[in-house]
């Protein structure tokens, strides 16, 4: 009985020597093949985002770390902005019932006539994306969503990636952490026999 | 024995102990109020929130249509500001909370290990009298637990397989899209996703791959044969292609898929055919095997030269750099392999062509060079055939003769007909001595190959022999037409010669000013030519020559077109376009009484 | 119909004006020539947090805390330097860097990069996989004790507890393989990171979440106070592999400093009943080797079974699994009531004008990937079970107190219930009858 013992620990140093090397060259294989030197984040591709709202609400982080960006290159500065107004607005005023965003988020600053700038206040934007909707579907689409990296605690599964209907939201290089639209890639097509128009329920 | 045992007889430490009694209690409550208080906090906030609230919403709407009214106006923007209160202190609460109930949870369970602490308890064992039988007891009673859980585990799921089954999609009716508009053509026989059976028969009504379906230059549905890309006229949609390439638009179904690239990276791009609205790109990025850095490719070729191909499941595209990408029609890649970058002092600008279930891939380089057939479905090589020729850019043709599917491939300095089955060569012609641009051309029972400084043959498809050759007016970039018992041939110089296929006499020859890029296409009769300078030439296919049309494009031109649908789909140098030759008169007055 | 406000029916106008300049390739609204001296501002996004040089700090400071977990199990044999070490990882790994990645959630990072390559796997993931592995190797499962967070929680609320049966640990005990298996399957078929989607103790770290998984959390940890580390025990998938290589330890932590003297003072001392008692030798040797055989010949059928049931729950479950399933689900309810366009998912799928052959075909090569791994998943399962079953009916013979390799946390519980310890630490001279 005594002699199983020693005999028992030697088999299992060596069963534990020949697993290490297997395993740390299974290892080693493995992440050879598949090692990357790209650091990822999670990031909204505002090209495929379709504004459902879920960024504000699926987002482990109270208050979501999806915000509103503003891209002032691509903005036309317009008077009647369709990310700032509501549809309703009767009156081209920074009144509570005028603007689309629920949280006064956006900040409206005259410029020059008839040109103003507009500003988001991060604090207060929820990542509703009630103002990105209208600023694509009517404007420039210089408002856009995006995961603001001081905030993203880059959860290894995003949990609005996961709901993102659209499949916007994807792991990217550190490196191009942001993924705003450029003026380049603006649209371009031509809808000449659309006579419908950009729909609008 | 340690002190510790000692101590807890000491009165003091008694008492300590009732005082951690007293936290763990007074904590325990404290925690158990904040977690209600916190559950609902966030029940309420995923539930009713206060800036959706339909007071909000209504006091707003009624303050939009009667702006005059000062009582409304206010009462909305008192309960916006309300909302809006309310929405921030919940968000508060949620963020703060999470720290309540953690130093909460601290002392609580803190107390509770005091507890312990102060009353560390010494298990005497009791004598066991029979542990033979005990642990025998015990083993036979998990080994019956492990048994259970499997069968638990078993059973529910094959109970899951019964009773949660959904009828399998071949069961109920599997989705499907209504065909486009009065191509009751594209509707297919049987349902093309239930097997992976090739849709050649379908794929011949498409515009599949470079130059149509098997290369043959032409679809028997007529096309339109008027439009300005200039002004507009007769022009579905026209968009700009992200990026640049020489390769030519291919379509299947409602989908254009055309390739580009930049200095560094290809890409796929998907349009939706009515509309022309970018689908999807693919950036073919992280292919293994691909070179860090892209190889040398001249300017006129670019990394991406050839022209995708598609087998109605699947687009496929190579580009210059050896890679070798398929894509689903959602855009998200299937597989990817390089080739190895290619030995090609221009750049590779073979196109794809696909064959019942086979990619086939001319590789063609300054030395080894292969042709090879691929599974489309996984990217894993079928056949693969060493070729004894030289650095080329010429794309094979594909005919059926006697059931089995036979390419022409043409490369300095030979013809090779191989059978798609086996990748066997079945015949070919030597002494075409040249660098080859143009690709073959066949009309079933002929296979036509030429290239300026080498020259023009007609050969037999079923065995290769020589039929007749020419030495005039050599086509260099644009590839030949057999069309209508009439070959067309294109010229860089811009000379356009039409022979008859049986024995290569000239019927009748044709000189512009521009030279030609752009391989001459056939939609029923009329046979397609855009010059280089971006101007479409329509002529009739026939053995006079007689023109029908001159169509401008707005731009420099080097692509050749896709017919498919009754459409033209034309690439420029910038610009995807889609042509349906519609009379523009009606929808010029249709924009402007928009809403 | 709402009314349209003056402004609005003006927007269409614009937008219809818009549509012309957007014909001749420039944006809607082209940027203004500003002549008041305004330059448009330049948004920058904030930067990234999370930096190289912070994420192989953590990889650093996982490595220094095996190193020094090991040390403390091992040559220190101190249970306050463990419970020192597990705060600090708690506060760290926890707190401060809110979990993510963690070990156990790592698993799919490298499943992920594995099965699609263009993935990746980053070497600081592929690190803080592979350290916690190679120090059971080496020291067994020092990790759970000292370094991991989900672990230190609930290690810190252990209050009471009685030792559970054999038979309900081995049947609890069957859940994390099983966890292991379909959560590694349905990384392979792009179904998601089901170990990180259901976290109970993330949420908690970070102080926000899904209400739901939090309160999952809190009531492990209350589960926690009467039966210890219920979720390392009974749901850890990283714990399973943990437990394979601690089997195969060059070293590892030891009840007595130096010998056992069966005094059975240490019998309940471990909260996660981890000793091993000496066992006499089998009552009746003939039976038990038969009974053995008989558990070696159905090994194979169990292997079957389990894929089997994994095949067949595949397919109904695919919808609740796989986001292509369930696309084509909805689509396919829609298509049959007519009701188009009920979800945000089938509003962008017809939007984006694919045919809805391709949802088809998604689907259809969704359940059959599904169905296959999950055959893979089941198949390995009915593995595992048969060779515990055949281990439970094996009896080695055993004359001390040892700790269960596979089992074991290193937590150095039970180092203060042995007497040789206190005589190590020269707080008795001796013990009777004893040497």
């Amino acid at each position: 009985m005594n002699a199983e013992l020693p005999r028992r620990a030697w088999l299992r140093q060596n069963a534990a020597a020949v697993a290490g090397l297997v395993f740390g060259g299974a290892a080693t294989a493995a992440t050879r093949r598949a090692a990357s030197p790209h650091r990822l984040v999670w990031q909204i591709d505002p090209k495929k985002c379709v504004q459902c709202g879920r960024c504000m609400t699926n987002c482990v982080l109270v208050p979501s770390a999806v915000k509103c960006v503003h891209n002032f290159d691509q903005c036309g500065y317009c008077r009647l902005c369709f990310g700032y107004f509501d549809p309703g607005a009767t009156e081209l005023t920074t009144a509570a019932e005028n603007q689309m965003c629920p949280t006064g988020a956006i900040r409206r600053r005259f410029i020059e006539p008839p040109y103003y700038e507009y500003s988001i206040v991060e604090d207060l934007c929820t990542g509703c994306g009630k103002c990105v909707k209208g600023c694509t579907t009517f404007g420039n689409g210089s408002l856009q969503l995006q995961i603001l990296h001081h905030r993203c605690v880059q959860c290894n599964e995003c949990a609005i990636a996961r709901r993102c209907p659209a499949q916007a939201i994807h792991r990217v290089p550190v490196e191009h952490a942001y993924r705003m639209k450029s003026q380049a890639a603006s649209v371009t097509a031509t809808w000449r026999h659309k006579e419908d128009g950009p729909a609008h329920a | 024995m340690s002190e510790r045992f000692e101590q807890s007889n000491l009165s003091s430490w008694q008492l300590w102990s009732a005082i951690l009694r007293g936290v763990v209690a007074g904590t325990g409550f404290v925690l158990c109020v904040a977690g209600a208080v916190l559950a609902l906090a966030c029940l309420q906030l995923r539930h009713a929130d206060p800036l959706n609230s339909p007071a909000r919403l209504e006091a707003i709407r009624a303050a939009q249509q009667s702006p005059q009214n000062a009582e409304l106006v206010a009462r909305a923007r008192e309960l916006d500001l309300l909302a809006r209160r309310a929405f921030f202190a919940q968000q508060y609460l949620v963020r703060r909370g999470g720290w309540i109930l953690w130093i909460g949870a601290a002392l609580l369970f803190g107390a509770l290990s005091g507890t312990r602490w102060l009353q560390p308890r010494v298990v005497v064992p009791g004598l066991d009298t029979s542990p033979e039988e005990r642990v025998e007891r015990e083993r036979r009673a998990a080994q019956r637990a492990l048994t259970l859980y499997m069968s638990l585990l078993v059973g529910g799921a094959v109970a899951v397989g019964l009773v949660l089954r959904t009828p399998a999609p071949a069961v109920s009716a599997p989705l499907r899209t209504p065909s486009i508009a009065g191509e009751a053509t594209l509707a297919p026989a049987s349902d093309p996703v239930q097997s992976e059976e090739p849709l050649d028969d379908l794929l011949a009504q498409a515009w599949p791959a470079f130059r149509g379906y098997g290369g043959r230059g032409g679809v028997q549905s007529p096309a339109p044969t008027r439009w300005n890309l200039e002004t507009g006229e007769g022009v579905l949609w026209k968009v700009e292609v992200p990026r640049h390439a020489f390769s030519s638009p291919i379509v299947w179904s409602n989908f254009v898929f055309v390739t580009g690239a930049d200095s560094r990276h290809g890409a796929i791009y998907c349009f939706n055919a009515d509309s022309g609205q970018l689908l999807w790109e693919h950036e073919v990025r992280d292919v293994p095997g691909s070179p860090p850095t892209p190889p040398k490719v001249s300017e006129d070729t670019g990394l991406a030269a050839p022209t995708p191909a598609t087998d109605g499941r699947r687009v496929f595209a190579v580009f210059a750099t050896g890679d070798l990408i398929a894509c689903d029609f959602s855009g998200r890649r299937r597989w990817a392999r390089n080739l190895g970058v290619p030995k090609n002092p221009y750049g590779h600008a073979s196109s794809l062509q696909i064959y019942r279930g086979r990619l086939i891939v001319q590789y063609d380089q300054e030395t080894g060079g292969r042709l090879l057939a691929l599974d489309p479905r996984t990217g894993q090589t079928i056949w693969d055939v060493p070729r004894d020729v030289k650095a080329g850019w010429s794309t094979p043709v594909i005919w059926t003769a006697e059931g089995r599917g036979l390419a022409a491939v043409l490369a300095n300095p030979k013809l090779i007909a191989h059978d798609l089955e086996t990748g066997r060569a079945v015949w070919q012609v030597e002494h075409l001595e040249a660098e080859i641009g143009t690709s073959p051309a066949t009309d079933g029972e002929r296979v036509f190959a030429g290239n300026e400084y080498a020259r023009l043959v007609a050969v037999s498809a079923t065995d290769g022999k020589e039929l007749w050759s020419s030495d005039e007016d050599l086509p260099d970039v644009a590839s030949p037409l057999a069309w209508n018992g009439c070959l067309f041939t294109a010229t860089s110089g811009g000379i356009v010669t039409c022979r008859d296929v049986t024995d290569g006499r000239r019927l009748w020859l044709q000189e512009w000013d521009e030279g030609f890029y752009s391989s001459p296409i056939a939609a029923a009769d009329a046979v397609y030519l855009i010059d280089r300078k971006g101007l479409a030439r329509v002529v009739r296919a026939a053995r006079t020559f007689e023109p029908i049309s001159e169509n401008p494009c707005g731009e420099a031109c080097g692509a050749t077109p896709a017919i498919a649908h009754g459409r033209l789909y034309l690439r420029t140098a910038r610009f995807l376009a889609a042509i349906t030759g519609a009379p523009p008169a009606e929808s010029a007055s249709g924009n402007t009484s928009a809403p | 119909m709402p009314k349209r406000s003056r402004i609005w029916a003006w927007s269409w106008t614009l937008v219809v004006a818009a549509s012309v300049l957007v014909a001749s390739g420039v944006q809607r609204f082209p940027k203004p020539d500003f002549r008041s001296g305004y330059t448009v501002p330049q948004y920058t996004p904030p930067a990234v947090e999370r930096t190289a040089a912070r994420e192989w700090l953590d990889v650093g400071l996982l490595t220094g805390g095996l190193v020094l977990a090991g040390y403390f199990a091992l040559a220190r044999r101190s249970r306050r330097g463990l419970w020192i070490l597990s705060v600090a990882s708690l506060v760290w790994f926890g707190l401060v860097r809110k979990g993510c990645v963690c070990p156990v959630g790592s698993i799919q990072n490298v499943v992920l990069g594995l099965v699609s390559p263009a993935d990746g796997i980053p070497w600081t993931v592929a690190g803080i996989f592979l350290l916690p592995l190679v120090a059971a190797l080496v020291v067994g499962r020092v990790f759970c004790a000292g370094v991991c967070p989900l672990g230190a929680i609930q290690d810190l609320v252990i209050f009471r507890w009685r030792p559970l049966p054999l038979w309900l640990r081995q049947f609890l005990g069957m859940i994390p393989p099983t966890y292991l298996a379909f959560a590694v399957a349905n990384v392979a078929v792009g179904a998601g990171f089901w170990i990180c989607r259901y976290d109970p103790f993330v949420g908690l770290f970070r102080r926000s979440g899904p209400a739901g998984l939090i309160a999952l959390g809190w009531i492990l940890l209350l589960i926690g106070t009467v039966v210890p580390r219920p979720y390392c025990r009974f749901l850890c998938p990283y714990g399973v592999l943990l437990g394979w290589c601690s089997q195969l330890s060059r070293r590892h932590l030891t009840i007595s400093p130096d010998q056992c003297i069966q005094c059975r003072l240490c019998e309940e001392s471990c909260p996660f009943d981890a000793i091993r008692v000496p066992t006499p030798p089998h009552p009746d040797r003939a039976a038990a080797r038969r009974r053995m055989v008989y558990a070696l010949v159905l090994a194979p059928a169990w292997v079957v079974l389990g894929a089997v049931a994994g095949w067949a729950a595949a397919d109904p479950l695919a919808a609740k699994v796989h986001p292509d399933c369930a696309l084509a689900a909805e689509l396919r309810t829609e298509e049959s009531t007519g009701k188009k366009e009920q979800s945000w998912e089938t509003r962008v799928f017809r939007a984006s004008g694919r045919p809805l052959e391709q949802a088809e075909e998604a689907d259809r090569d969704a359940r059959r990937r599904l169905r296959r791994a999950w055959a893979w998943a089941g198949a390995w399962v009915g593995g595992v079970f048969a060779v515990r079953r055949i281990a439970l009916g094996r009896r080695s013979e055993l004359a001390d107190y040892v700790p269960d390799r596979g089992q074991c946390l290193s937590c150095g519980r039970c180092f203060a219930y042995c007497p040789r310890e206190y005589v190590r630490l020269g707080e008795l001279d001796g013990i009777r009858g004893q040497p």
